[in-house]
This record gives structure tokens, C-alpha cells and sequence, in this order.
């Protein structure tokens, strides 16, 4: 427990330190204490869908029902990241350039990875049998994974995208006021760790319903 | 500095439901996996 | 233990027996073509002549083409299912030749709705006159990546409880690279503009998803 507890002070002291110390950004103003909450949460929904894509392509390989509560719990939690991170990119979309939703490439990318999470929960949700849903959604994720790399050609960057690049460019380098810089890398860090931890419970909560599914199946058993 | 002081409170106060959500959540999970 | 049919052969047989079915009945053919005629009929009426706006015209061209996939591509598989028939399907051919079977049924169809839809749409819209070359090759490619797509989506829904509410939302974040890249490609056409980038991305993610559609479907019918 001493670890989650940990966890909440780091998130905590950090969020206070990048609200009250760190420097704006002369570009973004006063919205620049948007990016400490929604570039992590863009992050965290990119992670999932890793995890849960990996997740999926190693049952379909090795079959243990695992890795389907993996895949499961991550394409939840990435659901909820991505509705955070496509809330918060709206309203400092609107704060910043006076309009909630453009199709902006980055835009157009985190819708698209919401509706890949929807679809396939949405299929989890249509199929019963447990092996079955496990098969058929892995099949589905893989599926998935294989147009995502065609999204990132179909939305380039060649044309100016509203979204603030002077923070990041193409190579990658990131040109933040080491201030901004210390505090949205230790921000990235919790959330990750929050990731990790919530992760590990939805997969632990299966696991019990499983249990408990099983033990009740017992009785009807033996008596049999 | 008023507004950035008060958007901090709110933060914290929000992390902090979050952590004890999740923490009775965990304390729960525990429990039940004793058992 | 009945042996399995060759799979090309097999492949054709499946083909085969998908036309005489639909052609038996016309059911599907004649739902499909009336809801497309229908939406185009709508557009067309709601919007009127858009000769200049060659933007919007490639999107409803497109949109008009996904509805009518989206409508009639889903029942290949919910057919067997329902009909129990695809244990026996199995019995005779390998799940690759069945899923080859039913993809080159769907591109068939899909093609006809299209030889009769495109046309009209050209007409009551007063589109301009397109270039053939560039405009044929992108509804082609695109239909084919269209079909692959509905006919994977189609066979993992067959077997699942809200097909057809679930196949369009299912469908359609594996279908959006591909409508972007579609629509692009048919207004550069108009436009004047090299469409060849989009083309490539389409028979690149075309040829992906047959790959990997290929690799996945023995897994789509364990039991």
C-alpha cells in the first residue's frame, strides 16, 4: 500500500508544483496547465491500446484467458483516458483558438482512437461465451492494429495543424522551459503509475468474478 | 496568483477522491482475494 | 473423414453457390439497390446540382457507396449462421477458402451496386465529367478495401447478439483511413490533382487487411 501511497503524493506535489511554479508558455498562456493533464492522458490512451493490442495478439497466439483480461481492462481504462484526453483537447481547443472541434489531424486521431476503443467493447459487450468473446475481440484488436499505421499516413503533418507544434516538432526534441519540462515528465510518470495501478485491479476484479463464477458452479456440480 | 491557487485546491481535491476511490477499491480486491 | 476440396476450387464453389443463392431469391440485391438508390434519391433531392463542389461530391459519392456496404455486405455470414449451415461449409472447406469465398461475393455485389449507383450519382448531381482512369481505379481499389473490411467485420459479428446495429459501429474505425483516403483521391481526380498517393495507401491497406484477414479467419471458427 506504501507504493499507492506514494504514488498519490508524487501526483499530487507534482500537480501543485507545475500549477504553481512552472512558467506558462508565452504561445499558450494561461491554458499552458492544460498540457500536464492532457498530453498525459493522450499518453496513457496510446499505452492501453499497445497493451491491449499486445495483449490480444498473445492470446490468440498462447490461448490462457490472462491475456484477455489484459486486453479487457486496458481497452477500458484507454477508453476513459481517451474521453479525458478528447474532453481536455476540446476545451483548450475552444480557450485557444475559439472552436471545440476541428478535424485538426491530432483531433481526427484521438476520435479515431475512440472509436476503435468503443467498437470493441461494444463487441465484447454482443458475445457470450467467454473463449469465444476472447477469440473474436483479439481477432477484432488485431484487425485494428493493423489500420492504425495507415491513420498516421492519411492525417500528416506536411499541412499547419492549429495544434501547438512549437512545443514539440517533428524530430521529436522537446523545446519546453526546463521547468515545464521536469514537471510534465514527472506528470507523464504518475499517470503512468496511476495506469499501472487501475490496470492491475480491473485485471484482479475479473479474476475474482471468474472465482466466484466458478465456486458457485460447484454445488450444482457435486450434486451431479 | 488568486486563480492558479484556487485551480490547484480543486486539482488536489479531485486527486485525492480519486486515491481514496481507488484505494477502498484495492483494500477490497485484498480482502476478497484472502478469502 | 470427407476430404477437402482443393481451395481454389473450393473458392468457387462457395462463389458459385453465394450467386445461385442470391440470385434464387434477389432479396438481398434488390434491398441493397433500393436502399442505395434511395439515399442517393435523398442527397440529391435535400442538395440538388453541386457541378462546382467537387469537395462534397466526392464525400456524398463515398458515403453513399458505405451505406449501401454498410447495409448489405453484413448478411453474408449471419446467412450461414442462422441457417446452420457453416458447420457444413467447414466440413468441405478450409476457413480461408470460405472467407475467399464470401469476400470475392461481396466485391461482386458491392460492384453491382455500384455499376448501377455511380452513374446516377454522376447524373443527378451534374457532377463534372470525371477522368475515367484515376476515378475507376479509386472506386475499385476502395471497394475492395471495403469489401475485405465488411467481410472480416461480417464474420466476427455473425456470431455475436446485435448484428446489425453492431456491424456499422464495428465496422467503421477500421473503414475511416480508408474513406479519407477515397474521398481524396476522387475529388484530386476532379480537381486535376495526382491522386496517387491515396491510391497507393488504398491498395496498401487493402492488401493489409487481406493479409491479415487471411492469417486471423481460421480463428473465427473454433467451435
Amino acid at each position: 500500500m506504501i507504493a499507492r501511497w506514494l504514488l498519490f503524493l508524487w501526483i499530487a506535489a507534482w500537480t501543485v508544483i507545475a500549477l504553481l511554479w512552472a512558467p506558462l508558455v508565452p504561445l499558450l498562456g494561461a491554458t499552458t496547465r492544460v498540457l500536464y493533464f492532457h498530453i498525459p492522458s493522450a499518453w496513457i490512451t496510446v499505452l492501453a491500446l499497445a497493451w491491449s493490442m499486445g495483449h490480444s495478439l498473445a492470446y490468440l497466439r498462447r490461448r490462457r484467458i490472462e491475456h484477455d483480461d489484459h486486453a479487457a481492462a486496458a481497452a477500458e481504462l484507454g477508453l476513459v483516458f481517451c474521453i479525458a484526453a478528447t474532453i481536455t483537447g476540446s476545451l483548450w481547443a475552444k480557450a485557444m483558438w475559439g472552436s471545440y472541434w476541428n478535424w485538426d489531424p491530432r483531433e481526427t486521431s484521438i476520435f479515431y482512437l475512440l472509436l476503435i476503443y468503443g467498437a470493441y467493447l461494444a463487441l465484447r459487450g454482443s458475445i457470450d461465451g467467454e473463449e469465444r468473446r476472447a477469440r473474436l475481440s483479439a481477432i477484432y484488436s488485431a484487425v485494428a492494429f493493423v489500420t492504425v499505421p495507415f491513420l498516421m499516413f492519411i492525417v500528416p503533418r506536411l499541412y499547419f495543424t492549429l495544434h501547438p507544434d512549437p512545443l514539440i516538432n517533428t524530430h521529436g526534441k522537446i523545446e519546453m522551459d526546463p521547468r515545464i519540462r521536469i514537471c510534465f515528465y514527472a506528470m507523464l510518470i504518475g499517470f503512468t503509475g496511476l495506469f499501472a495501478w487501475m490496470q492491475s485491479l480491473r485485471v484482479r476484479v475479473t479474476r475474482l468474478a471468474r472465482r466466484l463464477e466458478a465456486a458457485a458452479a460447484e454445488p450444482a456440480r457435486r450434486a451431479v | 496568483m488568486n486563480a492558479n491557487f484556487v485551480v490547484a485546491g480543486v486539482a488536489l481535491l479531485v486527486w485525492g477522491m480519486v486515491f481514496f476511490y481507488l484505494a477502498r477499491l484495492e483494500r477490497r480486491v485484498r480482502e476478497l482475494e484472502k478469502r | 473423414m470427407p476430404t477437402r476440396e482443393s481451395s481454389s476450387a473450393a473458392v468457387w464453389a462457395i462463389l458459385r453457390k453465394e450467386c445461385r443463392s442470391e440470385w434464387r431469391t434477389r432479396y438481398g440485391l434488390n434491398a441493397a439497390l433500393l436502399f442505395a438508390v434511395t439515399t442517393l434519391a435523398a442527397v440529391s433531392f435535400a442538395i440538388g446540382q453541386l457541378g462546382d463542389r467537387s469537395d462534397v461530391l466526392a464525400a456524398l459519392l463515398w458515403m453513399v457507396i458505405l451505406f449501401a456496404a454498410l447495409a448489405s455486405l453484413s448478411h453474408a455470414f449471419v446467412r450461414e449462421v442462422e441457417g446452420h449451415t457453416l458447420t457444413m461449409l467447414r466440413l468441405i472447406a478450409s476457413p480461408t477458402s470460405i472467407a475467399l469465398g464470401k469476400l470475392l461475393f461481396n466485391l461482386l455485389f458491392l460492384g453491382l451496386i455500384e455499376v448501377v449507383t455511380v452513374p446516377l450519382f454522376l447524373v443527378l448531381m451534374a457532377a463534372p465529367a470525371p477522368r475515367w482512369a484515376p476515378f475507376l481505379a479509386t472506386l475499385a481499389v476502395g471497394s475492395t478495401a471495403l469489401a475485405v473490411t465488411s467481410t472480416l467485420v461480417g464474420a466476427l459479428i455473425a456470431q455475436s447478439r446485435e448484428r446489425g446495429a453492431l456491424f456499422a459501429g464495428v465496422s467503421f474505425p477500421l473503414l475511416m483511413p480508408l474513406l479519407l483516403a477515397a474521398v481524396r483521391a476522387t475529388r484530386a481526380q476532379w480537381l486535376g490533382v495526382s491522386a496517387a498517393a491515396e491510391l497507393r495507401l488504398l491498395a496498401a491497406y487493402a492488401l493489409a487487411l487481406l493479409a491479415a484477414g487471411l492469417l486471423l479467419y481460421d480463428h473465427l471458427w473454433e467451435d
